[in-house]
């Protein structure tokens, strides 16, 4: 697996896993490789007792992915919802390879997906040959799910048409596969369920049917919680992803981190960070994963035509094309922010300059 | 001979192993950690009509405003003694110190360890808990049936005592001493079984009063100044009760305690069905089926989390998770009902002397309003707030009306703007109105104490910037200065999210105008400065895209409002703002997709202003007169413009002729429409202007200029009268 790009998150992290079953010694449910407490401690890291160290997956909320694992204990289904880059995706893939160590039964959403993709469809050469029979059925990633008392996964769930989506209420609230054709049903083994996941801005394209709604278990997944833990996310992204484009090491641009997260957090959340003074937000997400490409943006500039430190100048642009996105409006939000909170912070000077220079 | 049992004040599960004990125990006497000197009220306890939650207020006579409160709720272990004892017929001897007595701060340093500041929270900290209130509810209240949990809870605090923790305050050993004392009295009188209700910090001192001789009690008790203190019971609710309201010592979750103290078994389901019905009434899709569902996932996070059942916690992110799509916002909005309830206690009305009440009469007298307070008949009253006692009558009324108490009612016609020096008042007294007094002694034990009160509340839950303007009013003239800084953070917040510029418009005159002719006192106006200088570029920045696109009605009203706010600037006269102002206004000008009237308006105020010169001027007249589509553009661009005057045609022929000759150029369809709007423009001038404008149409021939700043002719008659007057005014 070494040329591969991007190996499975059970081949990952395989040694962790292994682990984790050594130390783990409470009751499991059927068809769970790991026990709900040893697939939290995946997903949150820690050290074991046999000293082995578990890599934190998730930076965030222990109530949420404590809630995440419980849900799938139950009958009903997880759906992970939350704006573009709050790791939905990450999540889901770590549980469904903790639980069932496979991360690979996976249906990818989108606007052109059949029926067939959640259900079966038939291999028509056996169909013609032989009519049909269950040699001819091609399993889906959930009946194979459904077969093996597995995890499967539904990405952008909301991307899906509604009467597709509705496909999936037999096989959560039956927890069985009619095959009309056959006569006969596939039965869900013990171990099966279902996560989801589905992007906040995408509400009321394709929304769930409340029959649907209700076979979910719904969590929203929050941006970071404090200014520290995301800055360092971005600190970390931002020196791996400029390891990959070989851009000039540089010092560490902290400061400068810092100040383009606080702005992202405010605008956000509509508050600055001491709670003194309330903003109105932009139309746009403002996620982290934002932060971390108008950074690597300002890296390059800075890198290619600057000398090499990041500066106000650099993230100027890419900040106002950010946070500008539907004119007048969001224009309005960042001048109000910029005159109101930037300009009066000490030191912020040259960001406010850069700034205004974008808008003019 | 005694029992102690320590408790945790209002735990549920306490409470219920406390009635349990005490049955088995069949105490002949009990003692309760209260203060002495409420026995009398303590007697009441068995009154039907006394319902909890209910509070003892203490209160020295002479100082109402530092009483303080001893709620308690059906709940508290505390209560449920007294019940008991009550019943049985056995005797309630509070043996806590008085109140009010003063102990002498030690001088010695003490540690000021994690573990010394909050040793509950220490060990909650340890066995891996949020807060101590969580630790403990899982830790000694589930077990409510266990009585050997007392002898542990005892044996804990000894350990933590003499262990670790040997320095208590002063305040604490005093008042366990005066426990000792008391419980050696009750020993003398005779009593053989005694159950002692206390805290759990206090067992250990109290078990070991053996070991402790009583003089050694009575000298640590020696020369404690003491004071008079008077009882009364007064109704408390579940929000007081609450940490929310800012008492001291509350509960988090009054609700979730009572369902725990009322219920024996499937607490989690009584509990998230009550969550799934109000959240029904909100329109959550919350059947019987999804409350089985969050039964069932509230008891695997609770294993998962390694607790014997299900808490508030894990219940909650059971109910958002299934109930409310992972939405906590929508579970707010019943958070308030199930956790905290919305119980208010009775108190029969023999029972209450409330220092609010006695505050409120006193009041009545000092501003000489007790005639009006006596009659049954609606008394009119005109108040001169120049003179002191009057000042003070209008300031209680004002206060009442906070309290929701309306005695007085501003009488119609009778603006009471601020500023002006007179009110005029219909005041009727109803009985009820006692009532009310009485509720509102939750807020405080004086008048002024309980409107400030209230009022931060009101402050709190408002949202729209419209009725924080009528607060405002209300704060200036109950004369509530404290309350100015509340006041203008919360305008600031409501300020910088709304999208609304309108009602910031309609807010920065107001707050001019209090600005200037409020009496607040100095510590009090760079607040209002600080909103003005906020507020004024928040306008700024979104005037343009406000006024740009929008009907005549709307731009009217808008063009009405900035007037106002014109006037307020200049009256506010801050340089900063001022030139902000008029960048501002040359934006407005100089858009075309603005409404006409208040580009117009904007080109008058930057001529006057002379930031336009007369060239210009005639210029940007001549511009519009091309550009504008319809005449009626024009026309509505003249009115504002002309702004309500004509002395700017009088005074300046070459508008005068660039009018003259747009007006003859239009034909006679284009007149006829645009007349209503030139009518109505004129209409609004001064009749000497009008007269004045009339007689130079007369006289002018087209293509003639007419004369510059020609003299006004005078009605002498006319000017005589006004003459006389300023002499008389004058006195010359």
């Amino acid at each position: 697996m070494k040329d591969v790009v991007r190996p499975p998150v059970e081949t990952i992290y395989q040694k962790e896993l292994e682990a984790l079953k050594e130390v783990d010694d409470r009751p499991k449910p059927k068809n769970w490789e790991l026990s709900p407490w040893a697939v939290v401690q995946f997903l949150l890291g820690g050290k074991l007792k046999n000293d082995i160290e578990v890599e934190p997956k998730y930076f965030g909320d222990r109530r949420l992915i404590e809630l995440a694992v419980s849900t799938l204990v139950t009958d009903r289904a997880l759906l992970l919802t939350g704006i573009p880059g709050t790791a939905k995706t990450w999540v889901a893939e770590n549980l469904a390879a903790a639980i069932s160590g496979d991360s690979s039964l996976l249906v990818q959403g989108s606007a052109g997906l059949a029926e067939e993709a959640l259900r079966y469809s038939w291999n028509y050469a056996q169909l013609i040959a032989k009519g049909p029979s269950k040699e001819a059925l091609v399993a889906s990633p959930i009946m194979k799910a459904m077969e093996q008392g597995k995890m499967a996964r539904v990405e952008e769930l909301t991307r899906i048409p509604s009467d597709v989506q509705d496909t999936l209420i037999t096989i959560l609230s039956e927890k069985i596969l009619p095959v009309p054709e056959l006569n006969f049903s596939i039965p869900a083994q013990k171990g099966f369920n279902l996560i989801a996941t589905a992007n906040d801005r995408d509400k009321g394209v394709n929304e769930l049917s409340s029959a649907l709604q209700r076979r979910f278990n719904t969590i929203v997944m929050p941006l970071p919680s404090t200014l520290e833990e995301e800055v360092k996310i971005v600190k970390s992204r931002v020196e791996k992803i400029g390891q990959q484009l070989e851009l000039p090491a540089q010092k560490s641009p902290v400061e400068e981190i810092r100040r383009l997260v606080t702005i992202f957090r405010e605008l956000r959340s509509g508050r600055t960070e001491d709670g003194q003074n309330q903003l109105k937000s932009p139309s746009g997400t403002l996620s982290t994963a934002e932060a971390i490409s108008v950074f690597q943006n300002g890296q390059a500039l800075a890198a290619h035509f600057g000398n090499g430190q990041v500066n106000a100048e650099d993230i100027a642009s890419g900040l106002t094309g950010v946070i500008v996105k539907e004119g007048e409006q969001d224009l309005q939000v960042w001048q109000e922010y910029l005159e109101t909170v930037v300009k009066k912070r000490k030191d912020w000077a040259d960001l406010y300059e850069a700034c205004m220079g974008w808008i003019k | 001979m005694l029992k102690v049992f320590g408790i945790r004040h209002h735990g549920p599960g306490s409470a219920k192993r406390l009635v349990k004990a005490l049955k088995e125990y069949q105490p002949d006497c009990l003692l309760v950690e209260l203060p002495a000197g409420t026995e009398k009220a303590l007697a009441h306890i068995n009154n039907p009509e006394l319902k909890p939650p209910v509070a003892l207020l203490l209160y020295p006579k002479k100082d109402l405003e530092s009483g303080s409160f001893l709620p308690f709720a059906e709940f508290s272990p505390e209560w449920q003694a007294m019940k008991y004892a009550s019943k049985k017929e056995i005797p309630i001897i509070p043996m806590d110190l008085r109140m009010g007595i003063q102990v002498p701060k030690s001088s010695g340093n003490t540690s000021r360890t994690a573990i010394r500041k909050d040793p509950m929270g220490y060990l909650a900290k340890l066995a891996g808990f949020e807060d101590s209130e969580r630790w403990w509810d899982a830790t000694f209240e589930q077990e409510e049936d266990d009585l050997r949990v007392f002898d542990m809870i005892e044996e804990m605090t000894k350990v933590l005592r003499e262990g670790i923790l040997f320095d208590e305050p002063p305040l604490n050993i005093a008042r366990e001493a005066f426990m000792r004392q008391t419980i050696r009295k009750a020993i003398k009188d005779a009593y053989h079984k005694i159950a002692v209700v206390c805290g759990a910090w206090h067992t250990p001192a109290l078990i070991q009063w053996e070991n402790i001789s009583a003089k050694s009690d009575a000298s640590r008790l020696r020369g404690l100044k003491k004071e008079a203190y008077e009882v009364s019971w007064i109704p408390w609710n579940y929000e007081r009760l609450s940490f929310y309201s800012g008492y001291g010592a509350g509960v988090v979750s009054p609700a979730w305690y009572e369902l725990l103290f009322r219920y024996k078994n499937s607490i989690s389901a009584r509990w998230l069905s009550k969550a799934g019905r109000l959240l029904r009434t909100e329109g959550q899709d919350a059947a019987p089926a999804n409350i089985l569902e969050a039964v069932r996932l509230s008891e695997t996070l609770s294993a998962l989390r390694d607790k014997p059942i299900p808490g508030l916690s894990e219940l909650s992110d059971a109910a958002i998770t299934v109930f409310c799509r992972g939405d906590s916002k929508l579970f707010e909005l019943v958070n308030r009902k199930l956790i905290i309830g919305q119980k208010t206690g009775k108190v029969p009305e023999s029972l209450t002397t409330i220092p609010l009440q006695k505050d409120f009469e006193q009041q009545i007298k000092t501003a000489r309003l007790s005639a009006a307070y006596k009659s049954t008949e609606a008394v009119r009253k005109e108040l001169d707030l120049r003179k002191n006692t009057q000042l003070l009558a209008s300031k209680l009324l004002h206060r009442l009306n906070i309290l929701e108490v309306p005695w007085g009612k501003p009488m119609k016609g009778s603006q009471f703007k601020t500023g002006s020096f007179s009110e005029k008042w219909k005041l009727k007294w109803v009985p009820d109105y006692i009532i009310r007094v009485v509720q509102a002694a939750i807020y405080g034990n004086t008048v002024e104490e309980a409107a400030f009160n209230k009022m931060k509340e009101n402050l709190q839950t408002t949202e729209a910037l419209g009725e924080l303007g009528i607060l405002m009013d209300q704060i200036i003239k109950a004369d509530l200065p404290g309350l100015v800084s509340d006041l203008t953070r919360k305008m600031q917040e409501i300020a910088a999210v709304t999208k609304d510029i309108v009602t910031l418009i309609d807010a920065l005159p107001k707050l001019v105008q209090v600005y200037k002719y409020g009496n607040q006192r100095n510590s009090e106006v760079h607040f209002f400065q600080e909103i003005i200088e906020e507020i004024g570029p928040r306008i700024f920045v979104g005037l343009p895209s406000t006024c740009s696109g929008i009907e005549e009605e709307l731009a009217k009203e808008i063009y009405t409002k900035l007037i106002r706010v014109h006037h307020a600037l200049q009256l506010y006269n801050n340089s900063a703002l001022k030139s902000q102002w008029q960048i501002s206004l040359k934006t407005l000008a100089g858009i075309s997709s603005i409404h006409f009237i208040i580009q117009g308006w904007a080109w008058r105020i930057l001529f006057d202003q002379g930031m336009v010169d007369i060239n210009l001027m005639e210029k940007t007249i001549r511009g519009y007169l091309n550009t504008t589509k319809s005449p009626l553009d024009f026309t509505m661009w003249l009115e504002g413009f002309l702004n309500g005057s004509g002395l700017l045609l009088i005074h300046n022929p070459g508008f005068w002729t660039l009018l003259d000759n747009w007006i003859m150029s239009l034909s006679e369809i284009q007149f006829k429409t645009i007349l209503p709007v030139l009518r109505r423009t004129f209409s609004n001038f001064q009749e000497p202007e009008r007269k004045k404008m009339l007689s130079i149409a007369q006289n002018w021939q087209p293509g003639e200029k007419i004369k510059k700043q020609e003299e006004i002719e005078i009605d002498e008659k006319q000017a005589e009268i006004a003459l006389q007057a300023v002499r008389k005014l004058l006195e010359i």
